[in-house]
Protein backbone atom coordinates (compact mmCIF):
# COMPACT_ATOMS: atom_id res chain seq x y z
CA UNK A 1 0.00 0.00 0.00
CA UNK A 2 1.50 3.43 -1.00
CA UNK A 3 1.16 6.90 1.00
CA UNK A 4 -1.63 8.84 -0.76
CA UNK A 5 0.02 11.98 -0.38
CA UNK A 6 3.02 11.41 -2.19
CA UNK A 7 2.83 11.86 -6.52
CA UNK A 8 4.58 8.88 -7.48
CA UNK A 9 3.28 9.22 -11.04
CA UNK A 10 4.39 12.98 -11.25
CA UNK A 11 7.56 11.94 -10.36
CA UNK A 12 7.92 8.81 -12.60
CA UNK A 13 6.45 11.47 -15.72
CA UNK A 14 9.16 14.14 -14.40
CA UNK A 15 6.51 16.70 -13.70
CA UNK A 16 7.56 17.35 -10.52
CA UNK A 17 9.66 20.72 -9.52
CA UNK A 18 13.13 19.96 -8.05
CA UNK A 19 11.97 20.39 -4.46
CA UNK A 20 9.06 17.91 -4.81
CA UNK A 21 11.16 15.35 -6.36
CA UNK A 22 13.64 15.61 -3.98
CA UNK A 23 11.08 14.87 -1.11
CA UNK A 24 9.65 12.05 -3.41
CA UNK A 25 13.17 10.15 -3.47
CA UNK A 26 13.47 10.12 -0.05
CA UNK A 27 10.24 8.95 0.82
CA UNK A 28 11.15 6.29 -2.03
CA UNK A 29 14.37 5.03 -0.02
CA UNK A 30 12.57 4.55 2.65
CA UNK A 31 8.69 3.39 2.03
CA UNK A 32 8.59 -0.21 0.63
CA UNK A 33 4.90 0.20 -0.17
CA UNK A 34 5.78 3.17 -2.48
CA UNK A 35 9.00 1.29 -3.80
CA UNK A 36 6.59 -1.51 -5.05
CA UNK A 37 4.25 0.98 -6.38
CA UNK A 38 6.62 3.14 -8.16
CA UNK A 39 7.99 -0.34 -9.44
CA UNK A 40 4.88 -1.34 -10.96
CA UNK A 41 4.55 2.09 -12.30
CA UNK A 42 7.99 1.64 -14.28
CA UNK A 43 7.17 -1.75 -15.23
CA UNK A 44 3.64 -0.55 -16.99
CA UNK A 45 5.85 2.33 -19.00
CA UNK A 46 8.58 0.01 -20.06
CA UNK A 47 5.85 -2.24 -21.27
CA UNK A 48 3.90 1.01 -23.26
CA UNK A 49 7.54 1.40 -24.66
CA UNK A 50 7.59 -2.25 -26.47
CA UNK A 51 4.83 -0.33 -28.83
CA UNK A 52 7.57 1.35 -31.06
CA UNK A 53 6.80 4.41 -33.19
CA UNK A 54 5.87 3.51 -37.22
CA UNK A 55 7.18 4.70 -39.77
CA UNK A 56 5.43 7.10 -41.83
CA UNK A 57 4.17 5.45 -45.49
CA UNK A 58 5.04 8.43 -47.62
CA UNK A 59 6.74 12.05 -46.98
CA UNK A 60 3.84 14.13 -46.43
CA UNK A 61 2.95 16.29 -49.86
CA UNK A 62 1.50 19.35 -48.06
CA UNK A 63 2.49 21.06 -51.18
CA UNK A 64 -0.70 20.94 -52.84
CA UNK A 65 -2.01 22.58 -55.98
CA UNK A 66 -4.52 24.61 -54.43
CA UNK A 67 -2.07 26.30 -52.04
CA UNK A 68 1.16 26.64 -54.26
CA UNK A 69 -0.24 26.71 -57.99
CA UNK A 70 0.45 30.36 -59.57
CA UNK A 71 -2.30 32.72 -59.74
CA UNK A 72 -4.31 33.44 -62.78
CA UNK A 73 -2.64 36.08 -64.10
CA UNK A 74 0.88 34.22 -62.88
CA UNK A 75 -0.38 30.97 -64.95
CA UNK A 76 -1.19 33.52 -67.94
CA UNK A 77 2.45 35.16 -67.89
CA UNK A 78 3.84 31.92 -67.70
CA UNK A 79 1.86 29.77 -70.61
CA UNK A 80 3.02 29.47 -74.02
CA UNK A 81 1.72 32.13 -75.92
CA UNK A 82 2.55 34.56 -73.56
CA UNK A 83 6.08 35.41 -76.32
CA UNK A 84 3.92 36.03 -78.94
CA UNK A 85 1.49 38.34 -76.91
CA UNK A 86 4.13 40.50 -75.06
CA UNK A 87 5.83 40.67 -78.89
CA UNK A 88 2.23 41.98 -80.04
CA UNK A 89 2.18 44.75 -76.85
CA UNK A 90 5.24 45.89 -77.96
CA UNK A 91 5.03 46.45 -81.78
CA UNK A 92 1.54 48.11 -80.98
CA UNK A 93 3.09 50.39 -78.65
CA UNK A 94 5.85 51.53 -80.49
CA UNK A 95 3.57 51.96 -83.50
CA UNK A 96 1.53 54.11 -81.09
CA UNK A 97 4.58 56.35 -79.93
CA UNK A 98 6.31 56.92 -83.39
CA UNK A 99 2.62 58.43 -84.57
CA UNK A 100 2.69 60.51 -81.55
CA UNK A 101 5.99 61.56 -81.63
CA UNK A 102 7.19 61.77 -85.22
CA UNK A 103 6.72 65.58 -86.53
CA UNK A 104 5.08 67.10 -89.58
CA UNK A 105 6.01 68.16 -92.69
CA UNK A 106 6.09 71.83 -93.38
CA UNK A 107 4.16 73.88 -95.76
CA UNK A 108 7.42 74.55 -98.14
CA UNK A 109 8.09 70.64 -97.84
CA UNK A 110 4.40 70.09 -98.76
CA UNK A 111 4.68 72.33 -102.13
CA UNK A 112 8.32 71.28 -102.67
CA UNK A 113 6.68 67.63 -102.81
CA UNK A 114 3.36 68.65 -105.25
CA UNK A 115 5.72 70.53 -107.54
CA UNK A 116 7.25 66.93 -107.71
CA UNK A 117 4.31 65.09 -108.47
CA UNK A 118 2.96 67.26 -110.87
CA UNK A 119 6.17 66.98 -112.93
CA UNK A 120 5.99 63.31 -112.65
CA UNK A 121 2.99 63.00 -113.95
CA UNK A 122 3.53 65.59 -116.77
CA UNK A 123 6.77 63.52 -117.51
CA UNK A 124 4.31 60.42 -117.63
CA UNK A 125 2.00 62.08 -119.85
CA UNK A 126 4.26 63.25 -122.70
CA UNK A 127 6.38 59.55 -122.19
CA UNK A 128 3.17 57.98 -122.38
CA UNK A 129 0.31 59.63 -124.39
CA UNK A 130 1.93 61.69 -127.21
CA UNK A 131 3.27 57.64 -128.92
CA UNK A 132 -0.42 57.19 -128.46
CA UNK A 133 -1.93 60.42 -129.73
CA UNK A 134 0.49 60.46 -133.27
CA UNK A 135 -0.90 56.67 -134.27
CA UNK A 136 -4.14 57.59 -133.57
CA UNK A 137 -3.87 61.14 -136.10
CA UNK A 138 -1.36 58.32 -138.10
CA UNK A 139 -4.35 56.01 -138.36
CA UNK A 140 -7.13 58.91 -139.05
CA UNK A 141 -4.70 60.18 -142.10
CA UNK A 142 -5.24 56.55 -143.58
CA UNK A 143 -8.62 56.52 -142.91
CA UNK A 144 -9.11 59.99 -145.25
CA UNK A 145 -7.01 58.50 -147.90
CA UNK A 146 -8.79 55.84 -147.68
CA UNK A 147 -12.40 57.25 -148.10
CA UNK A 148 -11.17 59.61 -150.98
CA UNK A 149 -9.76 56.58 -153.22
CA UNK A 150 -13.11 55.26 -152.69
CA UNK A 151 -15.04 57.83 -153.93
CA UNK A 152 -12.98 58.05 -156.89
CA UNK A 153 -13.41 54.40 -157.97
CA UNK A 154 -17.15 54.83 -157.72
CA UNK A 155 -17.37 57.94 -159.61
CA UNK A 156 -15.00 56.84 -162.51
CA UNK A 157 -17.24 55.93 -165.71
CA UNK B 1 33.26 27.82 -37.25
CA UNK B 2 30.25 26.62 -34.94
CA UNK B 3 26.87 25.46 -37.46
CA UNK B 4 23.76 25.55 -35.51
CA UNK B 5 20.95 24.01 -36.47
CA UNK B 6 18.27 26.09 -37.52
CA UNK B 7 15.70 26.12 -35.00
CA UNK B 8 11.76 25.93 -35.58
CA UNK B 9 10.88 29.83 -35.34
CA UNK B 10 13.30 30.74 -37.54
CA UNK B 11 12.05 28.20 -39.87
CA UNK B 12 8.35 30.06 -39.21
CA UNK B 13 9.36 32.89 -39.74
CA UNK B 14 10.81 32.22 -43.04
CA UNK B 15 7.64 30.14 -44.05
CA UNK B 16 5.88 33.32 -43.33
CA UNK B 17 8.01 35.44 -44.91
CA UNK B 18 7.16 33.07 -47.99
CA UNK B 19 9.48 30.45 -48.35
CA UNK B 20 8.01 27.33 -48.82
CA UNK B 21 11.21 25.31 -48.70
CA UNK B 22 11.30 26.56 -44.91
CA UNK B 23 7.94 24.70 -44.36
CA UNK B 24 8.99 21.44 -45.79
CA UNK B 25 12.13 21.21 -43.59
CA UNK B 26 9.76 22.13 -40.78
CA UNK B 27 7.23 18.72 -41.83
CA UNK B 28 9.94 16.92 -42.06
CA UNK B 29 11.05 17.52 -38.45
CA UNK B 30 7.10 16.90 -37.45
CA UNK B 31 5.51 14.43 -39.82
CA UNK B 32 6.59 11.01 -37.95
CA UNK B 33 5.65 12.38 -34.72
CA UNK B 34 2.00 13.91 -36.24
CA UNK B 35 1.67 10.80 -38.10
CA UNK B 36 1.95 8.06 -34.78
CA UNK B 37 0.05 10.37 -32.85
CA UNK B 38 -2.86 9.98 -35.27
CA UNK B 39 -2.51 6.45 -35.87
CA UNK B 40 -3.06 5.91 -31.99
CA UNK B 41 -5.94 7.56 -31.95
CA UNK B 42 -7.75 6.82 -34.74
CA UNK B 43 -6.12 2.85 -35.48
CA UNK B 44 -5.84 3.30 -39.24
CA UNK B 45 -2.40 4.06 -40.88
CA UNK B 46 -4.44 5.52 -44.08
CA UNK B 47 -6.59 7.33 -42.55
CA UNK B 48 -3.59 8.37 -39.97
CA UNK B 49 -1.87 9.16 -42.96
CA UNK B 50 -4.45 11.63 -44.97
CA UNK B 51 -5.19 13.17 -41.74
CA UNK B 52 -1.72 14.02 -41.28
CA UNK B 53 -1.33 15.81 -44.87
CA UNK B 54 -4.71 17.82 -43.72
CA UNK B 55 -3.14 18.57 -40.45
CA UNK B 56 0.21 20.42 -42.18
CA UNK B 57 -2.53 21.80 -45.18
CA UNK B 58 -4.11 23.76 -41.84
CA UNK B 59 -1.38 24.63 -40.14
CA UNK B 60 0.31 26.43 -43.06
CA UNK B 61 -2.64 28.06 -43.54
CA UNK B 62 -3.46 29.16 -40.06
CA UNK B 63 0.52 30.14 -39.45
CA UNK B 64 -0.07 33.49 -39.55
CA UNK B 65 -2.40 33.20 -36.39
CA UNK B 66 0.62 31.16 -34.43
CA UNK B 67 1.56 34.21 -32.02
CA UNK B 68 4.46 32.52 -30.12
CA UNK B 69 5.97 30.38 -32.91
CA UNK B 70 8.23 28.62 -29.67
CA UNK B 71 4.75 26.60 -28.71
CA UNK B 72 4.60 25.34 -32.58
CA UNK B 73 3.91 21.79 -31.14
CA UNK B 74 1.61 21.62 -29.15
CA UNK B 75 -0.25 24.54 -31.67
CA UNK B 76 0.60 22.08 -34.52
CA UNK B 77 -0.65 18.95 -32.34
CA UNK B 78 -4.06 20.75 -31.06
CA UNK B 79 -4.71 21.03 -35.07
CA UNK B 80 -4.34 17.40 -35.08
CA UNK B 81 -6.36 16.58 -32.27
CA UNK B 82 -9.34 18.66 -33.92
CA UNK B 83 -8.49 16.67 -36.97
CA UNK B 84 -8.24 13.06 -35.31
CA UNK B 85 -11.74 13.93 -33.25
CA UNK B 86 -13.88 15.14 -36.37
CA UNK B 87 -12.58 11.92 -38.06
CA UNK B 88 -13.99 9.84 -35.03
CA UNK B 89 -16.97 11.42 -34.84
CA UNK B 90 -17.94 10.82 -38.91
CA UNK B 91 -16.47 7.02 -38.47
CA UNK B 92 -18.28 7.10 -35.04
CA UNK B 93 -20.74 4.05 -36.46
CA UNK B 94 -18.35 1.96 -36.83
CA UNK B 95 -15.92 2.56 -34.26
CA UNK B 96 -18.57 1.50 -31.51
CA UNK B 97 -18.87 -1.82 -33.50
CA UNK B 98 -15.58 -2.46 -32.50
CA UNK B 99 -14.68 -3.96 -29.01
CA UNK B 100 -11.14 -2.76 -29.01
CA UNK B 101 -10.19 0.28 -31.24
CA UNK B 102 -6.42 -0.31 -30.62
CA UNK B 103 -6.64 -3.40 -31.51
CA UNK B 104 -6.94 -2.39 -34.86
CA UNK B 105 -3.80 -0.62 -34.77
CA UNK B 106 -1.85 -3.74 -35.74
CA UNK B 107 -0.59 -3.96 -39.43
CA UNK B 108 3.04 -3.33 -40.97
CA UNK B 109 5.96 -2.10 -39.48
CA UNK B 110 4.45 -3.46 -36.57
CA UNK B 111 6.01 -5.58 -33.65
CA UNK B 112 4.93 -9.38 -33.60
CA UNK B 113 5.88 -9.26 -29.78
CA UNK B 114 3.79 -10.64 -27.37
CA UNK B 115 4.36 -7.32 -25.20
CA UNK B 116 3.08 -5.06 -27.87
CA UNK B 117 -0.18 -7.32 -28.13
CA UNK B 118 -0.58 -6.84 -24.83
CA UNK B 119 0.35 -3.16 -24.75
CA UNK B 120 -2.25 -2.69 -27.99
CA UNK B 121 -4.95 -4.74 -25.72
CA UNK B 122 -4.28 -2.20 -22.73
CA UNK B 123 -4.66 0.85 -24.77
CA UNK B 124 -7.98 -0.80 -25.99
CA UNK B 125 -8.96 -0.70 -22.44
CA UNK B 126 -8.74 2.83 -22.28
CA UNK B 127 -11.18 5.63 -22.92
CA UNK B 128 -10.31 7.95 -25.64
CA UNK B 129 -9.79 10.75 -23.62
CA UNK B 130 -7.30 8.62 -21.62
CA UNK B 131 -5.50 7.08 -24.64
CA UNK B 132 -4.89 10.08 -26.13
CA UNK B 133 -3.34 11.74 -23.05
CA UNK B 134 -1.03 8.59 -22.63
CA UNK B 135 0.08 9.29 -26.22
CA UNK B 136 0.84 12.47 -25.78
CA UNK B 137 2.73 12.04 -22.82
CA UNK B 138 4.44 9.14 -23.04
CA UNK B 139 4.77 8.47 -26.99
CA UNK B 140 4.91 12.52 -27.96
CA UNK B 141 6.70 13.59 -24.37
CA UNK B 142 4.45 16.95 -23.62
CA UNK B 143 4.69 18.22 -20.62
CA UNK B 144 1.19 18.63 -18.61
CA UNK B 145 1.16 22.22 -19.64
CA UNK B 146 1.59 21.69 -22.96
CA UNK B 147 -1.16 18.83 -23.01
CA UNK B 148 -3.08 21.48 -21.61
CA UNK B 149 -3.06 23.41 -24.65
CA UNK B 150 -3.21 20.58 -27.31
CA UNK B 151 -6.43 19.64 -25.51
CA UNK B 152 -7.29 23.06 -24.59
CA UNK B 153 -8.91 22.03 -20.97
CA UNK B 154 -6.74 22.77 -17.38
CA UNK B 155 -3.89 21.19 -16.12
CA UNK B 156 -5.53 19.62 -13.62
CA UNK B 157 -7.92 17.74 -15.94
CA UNK B 158 -4.90 16.69 -17.93
CA UNK B 159 -3.37 15.34 -14.60
CA UNK B 160 -6.38 12.94 -13.87
CA UNK B 161 -6.83 11.63 -17.08
CA UNK B 162 -2.96 10.49 -17.39
CA UNK B 163 -2.83 9.17 -13.75
CA UNK B 164 -6.43 7.22 -14.19
CA UNK B 165 -4.85 5.87 -17.40
CA UNK B 166 -1.71 4.69 -15.72
CA UNK B 167 -3.67 2.80 -13.07
CA UNK B 168 -6.00 1.37 -15.40
CA UNK B 169 -2.51 0.08 -17.82
CA UNK B 170 -0.96 -0.53 -14.33
CA UNK B 171 -3.63 -3.69 -13.49
CA UNK B 172 -2.85 -5.15 -17.46
CA UNK B 173 0.75 -4.53 -17.52
CA UNK B 174 2.57 -4.57 -14.82
CA UNK B 175 2.42 -8.36 -14.05
CA UNK B 176 3.91 -8.54 -17.97
CA UNK B 177 8.25 -9.45 -17.40
CA UNK B 178 9.15 -6.92 -20.88
CA UNK B 179 12.38 -8.15 -20.57
CA UNK B 180 11.40 -11.16 -21.67
CA UNK B 181 10.73 -9.70 -24.61
CA UNK B 182 13.23 -8.00 -25.90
Amino acid sequence: MNCPQQDLKGYLLGELAEAERRQVADHLSGCSGCSEEMARLRLTTAALGQLHEQEIPCRIAFVSDRIFEPKGWNRLWNSAPRLGFASAVILAAAILVHALVRPGPTAAEVAAMEARIQREVASRVQADLIPVMEEIQYLQKRAAVSYRNSLYLENRP
Amino acid sequence: MIFREVEDPDLIARTKRGKVDAYNVLVSRWEKRVFNYLVRLVGDREDAMDLSQEVFLKAYRNLGKLQDAARFGPWLFRIAHNEAFSHLRRKRPEVEMESEPAGRIAGPGMEPLEAALAVRHALGRLSEDQREAIVLKVYQGFKFEEMAEVLDCPVSTVKSRVYAALDVLKETLAPIDTRGAQ
